[in-house]
């Protein structure tokens, strides 16, 4: 049997899939500030409660929206250095960073170098005095982690690799992202995301540590995994290396285990937690992504991610009042002068006012006093009026209404699959008007059947020269590799099938020069 | 007027710029970059219309040439500009007075603006194309009689050349010629002309119209309210009343490369009120057509706006994505673009389309229907 885990930002939960794809058991408990305990709870309520002994759990998966808190509070990032090669240049790094996130990048050094896209070096070599400069100071400046960005490193990544030979000989604790790793072309772009990756990578350092000693301790001795952005599996190795590949797991994992949970194949997933609400498309059991310009934090990032539409509201979502003006959140203005223009300014340096009561309470007012939910939610409902309960609601509706239909594909009107603890509220109010709606019945454990049920995964981006080879003879060697990549990732060889195969002719040279960007997933042999 | 601008305009200048790009003329993202590390915050930058050019002025020409794409790996230093500059004004003897771009649609909105951040010289507001075009003499420039001669072009390296031809459309292929050779991107100065002789030539005010479109874009809170603003802000332009073609989903997306251009087509199915409505839109690295069935509604050189609804910020081309909600605004094109022989250079049958022009306004029907 499979256990997975899901630490989100208010639940951890886990559950227990058999082999043959049963639901054998589940835990949920309140995320603790340490991660840690939270998951050790579940953990042991879950092998207790269903009398599982460790030994019969062969795998264990495990998705997060960790690092994304990690990135958006501040906390346990490493401080980090930036180094381009590249034609030294104005442009500063970070620009429209969340300053909290900023800060944490110490200092930039632009070593001259990089390749024009043909591979001509755009300047000469480097000198030692220059490069024993640079590495006085990463010692000197105690920064733990280092971004390596090189122009046109996706397709000449030897440089990179020069400099990250150096610093590890030189600085064997220094944690090294190098930039040809995380992204494809776009230079800005990947310097970002290879700055992030850098920062979280003594958080995934340390997690990674302490829960190996957490499922020891649990007599859990069998291997395990994070999952990543596409909600495939991350082995720990990766994962160490590339945190980056993870932020969005949390929610690759909800979209991919919603397809699983209905056997929808192709569906809108609605997933409604405590604090924020996110809707994807899933489309063959896949999660869609971003083709071009994702963003993370707002951040432009050539990272591929989940396409997802995030509300800025979930079951417990405080509601405010003040003034007949009602606010869900700090900044969700539901009435007032104009929906949507009241300025969240004015709410910042002032003391709130006590919440009239969360999202979940405002949506049971407007339930009858006997209805089960009501029944279960077992506390008062506190001082609502029916009037505000019922704005909240419908403007709670009304929004997901719309990011759902923004999401439907141009021809068919895909089903609507309601997960999260906080979308049991939803059935009831979101009929749904052009298609199904579905709430599959463990619908609170999604993401965590998401984890459980991850493939074994590979993305691939190559641009490939045409000078020798057919197109054809090109895309086979990629797809040859995204093969070997998989059955050595450990995957079953006749589960592996391409989920995504696209030829983007790269403008200028055309022609000569193709870019391929393949998918490919397999079962994982456990 | 002039003004100066900001900071924060940068933002609302390098949207605005794709805005009004009709889908090509590249990504600004990383010469916003750029323009907001070297501008000074104190001082800004100055703009001035072209009633404020007088007889002493020499206007230059700033901007890039070449992929789009190389450029977003190739990051520039921010000094081609002005080595490209001070090349042109040494081989010329003569100092520039001002600079402006040649397009407005895109990234090269922004290059004027990186060079007068750090030189200190105003940038005239307007342009010569007021959108963009692949190439130099398809511009209101070059209809009214300014040969431009000579430029000098920078690569990334730092290698310069000077290139000078009698006739715009010789230079032209000159550049086009001397880009590949210098790896793919070039920057240039160039063009020169006197403040009387553009003050009659340019297009004028697309700077300001672009930073008003981006400001919109920017603080909108709702699709609705942007295009009502849109559409005032277009009504009181060079530009003019712009014509929603339809709101709805795109799907059926076509693209292939020919000779080094992207060409290709999409569909968009009309969702609420164009329920049951379909446009098909082709491009050829800009949005050249749109076509309802067998009737076109929208030809080059007037401007199509394929507005991706939940950014708030136009689709280019390599954007285009089977699912998108989009809003399709078509733009009427400043009259001198509409002009027989520029119409020969940028108009459709130049572009491949068998039909002879005929103004969106004319096409898609009056009446603003949202």
């Amino acid at each position: 049997m499979r256990m997975g885990i899901d630490v989100g930002s208010t639940y951890t939960a886990a559950v227990i899939i058999s082999e043959s794809g049963r639901l054998l058991g589940q835990a949920k408990s309140r995320t603790t500030a340490d991660i840690l305990s939270g998951i050790r709870t579940v953990i042991g309520q879950l092998l207790e409660e269903n009398g599982i002994e460790p030994q019969q759990v062969k795998g264990i998966f495990i998705g997060t929206t960790h690092l994304l808190n990690v990135l958006s509070h501040g906390q346990g990032i490493a401080d980090t250095a930036l180094i381009r090669i590249c034609k030294p240049s104005k442009i500063h790094y970070g620009l429209g960073w969340p300053p909290a996130l900023l800060e944490h990048v110490k200092w930039m050094e632009q070593i001259p170098g990089g390749f024009d896209f043909t591979g001509r070096k755009l300047s000469g070599e480097n000198d030692q005095p220059e490069l024993d400069r640079l590495i006085r100071r990463l010692v000197e400046s105690g920064v733990g982690a280092v971004a390596i960005v090189g122009t046109f490193a996706p397709l000449y990544e030897e440089e990179e690799q020069r400099m990250a030979t150096l610093l590890r000989e030189a600085l064997p604790q220094l944690s090294i992202s190098l930039s040809h790793q995380i992204g494809s072309v776009g230079f800005l772009e990947r310097e970002n995301a290879t700055l992030i990756n850098a920062m979280l990578s003594q958080v995934m350092r340390d997690s990674i540590q302490q829960l190996s000693g957490l499922f020891g301790e649990a007599q859990l001795h069998c291997p395990y995994w994070f999952t990543q952005n596409d909600g495939s599996i991350l082995s720990l190795d990766r994962a160490a290396a590339f945190p980056g590949f993870a932020v969005a797991s949390g929610i690759a994992n909800s979209l991919r285990g919603s397809a699983y949970l209905t056997g929808i194949p192709d569906c809108i997933v609605v997933d409604m937690g405590g604090s924020k609400t996110e809707v994807g498309l899933v489309i063959g059991g896949e999660p869609q992504e971003h083709i071009k310009s994702a963003r993370l934090l707002g951040i432009r990032v050539n990272l591929r991610l989940p396409k997802v539409v995030t509300l800025p509201f979930g079951g417990e979502t405080p509601v405010y009042i003040r003034d007949g003006e009602i606010t869900v959140g700090h900044d969700w203005p539901v009435s007032g002068s104009e929906a949507g223009q009241a300025n969240p300014e004015h709410l910042k340096g002032e003391p709130l006012e006590a919440a009239a009561g969360s999202l979940t309470e405002a949506f049971l007012r407007r339930l009858p006093e006997e209805h089960p939910l009501r029944r279960e939610y077992g506390k008062p409902l506190g001082h609502w009026r029916e009037v505000d309960a019922e704005q909240v609601v419908r403007r709670t509706i009304a929004t997901l209404r719309e990011t759902i239909e923004q999401l439907q594909t141009a021809r068919d009107k895909l089903p609507v699959v309601l997960v999260g603890g906080g979308s049991a509220l939803l059935k009831e109010k979101l009929f749904y008007k052009y298609g199904e709606l579905v709430q599959p019945p463990a619908f609170q454990l999604c993401t965590a059947v998401g984890a459980c049920v991850a493939p074994v995964g590979v993305q691939l981006d190559r641009i490939c020269w045409l000078q020798n080879e057919t197109k054809e003879a090109a895309l086979q060697k990629v797809k040859q590799e995204a093969i070997q990549q998989l059955l050595q990732d450990g995957a079953l060889e006749d589960s592996i099938s391409f989920v995504q195969m696209e030829e983007i002719p790269f403008d200028y040279y055309s022609g000569e020069v193709i870019r391929f960007r393949i998918r490919a997933v397999g079962q994982l042999k456990l | 007027m002039g003004w100066r601008i900001t900071g924060e305009q940068l933002a609302h200048i390098g949207l605005g710029a794709n805005l009004l790009s009709s889908g090509g003329g590249g990504d600004t993202y990383t010469f916003q970059a750029l323009a907001l590390s070297v501008i000074d915050h104190q001082r800004g930058i100055e703009v001035i219309s072209f009633g404020e050019l007088g007889a002493e002025d020499y206007v230059v020409i700033i901007g890039a040439t070449g992929s789009a794409a190389l450029c977003e790996e190739m990051i520039p230093s921010g000094q081609e500009v002005i080595t490209a500059l001070r090349a042109y004004e040494e081989r010329l003897g003569r100092r520039a007075t001002a600079v402006m771009p040649l397009n407005i649609g895109g990234a090269n909105a922004l290059i004027p603006l990186i060079l007068a951040a750090q030189c200190g010289l105003p940038v005239v507001d307007g342009d010569g194309m007021s959108r963009t075009f692949p190439e130099l003499h398809m511009s209101s420039l070059h209809l009214a009689g300014v040969q431009g001669n000579s430029l000098a072009m920078t690569s990334v390296s730092g290698e310069t050349v000077y290139l000078a031809e009698p006739d715009n459309i010789l230079l032209s292929q000159l550049v086009m010629q001397t880009t590949q050779d210098m790896g793919g991107v070039a920057y240039f100065a160039g063009l020169g002309v006197s403040g009387q002789a553009l003050s009659t030539a340019i297009i004028p005010n697309t700077l300001s119209t672009s930073c008003e479109l981006g400001r919109i874009a920017h603080e909108a809170n709702d699709v609705p309210q942007c295009l009502s603003d849109f559409h005032a802000c277009f009504s009181n332009s060079i530009y003019g009343r712009p014509q929603v073609l339809i709101r709805g989903k795109i799907y059926g997306v076509l693209r292939q490369f020919v000779d080094g251009l992207v060409e290709g087509s999409f569909h968009i199915a009309g969702t609420g009120r164009y329920e049951g409505a379909a446009l098909e839109i082709r491009y050829k690295n800009e949005y050249l057509s749109a076509r309802r069935g067998d009737s076109y509604v929208c030809l080059t050189p007037d401007l199509l706006l394929v507005l991706d609804e939940e950014r708030l910020s136009p689709c280019m081309v390599d954007e285009i994505e089977e699912g998108i909600t989009v809003t399709v605004m078509g733009i009427p094109a400043p009259n001198v673009l509409r002009t027989g022989e520029l119409l020969s250079y940028i108009g459709p049958e130049a572009s491949g389309i068998m039909e002879p022009y005929t103004p969106v306004e004319l096409l898609a029907g009056k009446g603003w229907l949202e």
